[in-house]
């Protein structure tokens, strides 16, 4: 069964980046030389991508720890450890950086 | 006369789950999606052990039960 946050970045979060691709290119055109009345566009682009793919991250750290949680026994164990996996996760919050990404998927690395 | 449909869980409802041996009430704040195993829904849910700090934790659907929804929902 194909993932379902992959299928969503596929989809979803194309779509919104390409939206705003197309304000680019409807402002600046596609020919040669510099596209000044762009930079802010660029800007919020940057922006978007960033968002996306935190959200991209985030959905694929909790697809992992639902598989960890529900393989795990006895069952009065798994909210514990999908709490454990979740605590405090900077994914959930604000702006993350490279290395965030990196810690929250060191845990659920097999 | 159709059968009586099961009420999915929505933000604001409060719900039920084993945490460890125990059963815990706490208030979903959010609907992830069909993020986990075989497509099944996910929700985040702020909840409370004791007098300490809530936490927020991410259950499944099935793993869950449905006490309260907001009043006029």
């Amino acid at each position: 069964m194909p993932s379902v946050l992959l299928q969503r970045w596929q989809t979803t979060r194309v779509r919104e980046l390409d939206e705003i691709e197309e304000a680019h290119r409807s402002i600046g055109g596609s020919g040669r030389g510099r596209r000044y009345a762009t930079q802010q566009i660029n800007h919020a682009y940057a922006m978007l991508l960033s968002s996306q793919f935190q959200g991209f991250c985030r959905d694929l750290h909790s697809e992992s720890v639902d598989y960890l949680a529900r393989a795990t026994n006895p069952v009065e164990l798994r909210a514990v450890l999908r709490a454990e996996f979740t605590l405090h996760r900077k994914l959930d919050r604000r702006q993350s950086e490279s290395w965030q990404h990196r810690r929250g998927f060191q845990s659920v690395r097999a | 006369m159709g059968q009586t449909e099961k009420r999915t869980v929505s933000p604001g409802d409060v719900v039920e789950f084993l945490f460890g041996t125990t059963q815990v009430r706490g208030v979903v704040i959010e609907d992830r999606g069909p993020l986990g195993a075989q497509g099944r829904r996910l929700f985040s849910i702020r909840f409370e052990l004791d007098a300490s700090e809530p936490q927020v934790i991410e259950m499944p659907e099935d793993e869950i039960s449905l006490v309260a929804t907001p009043a006029g929902s």
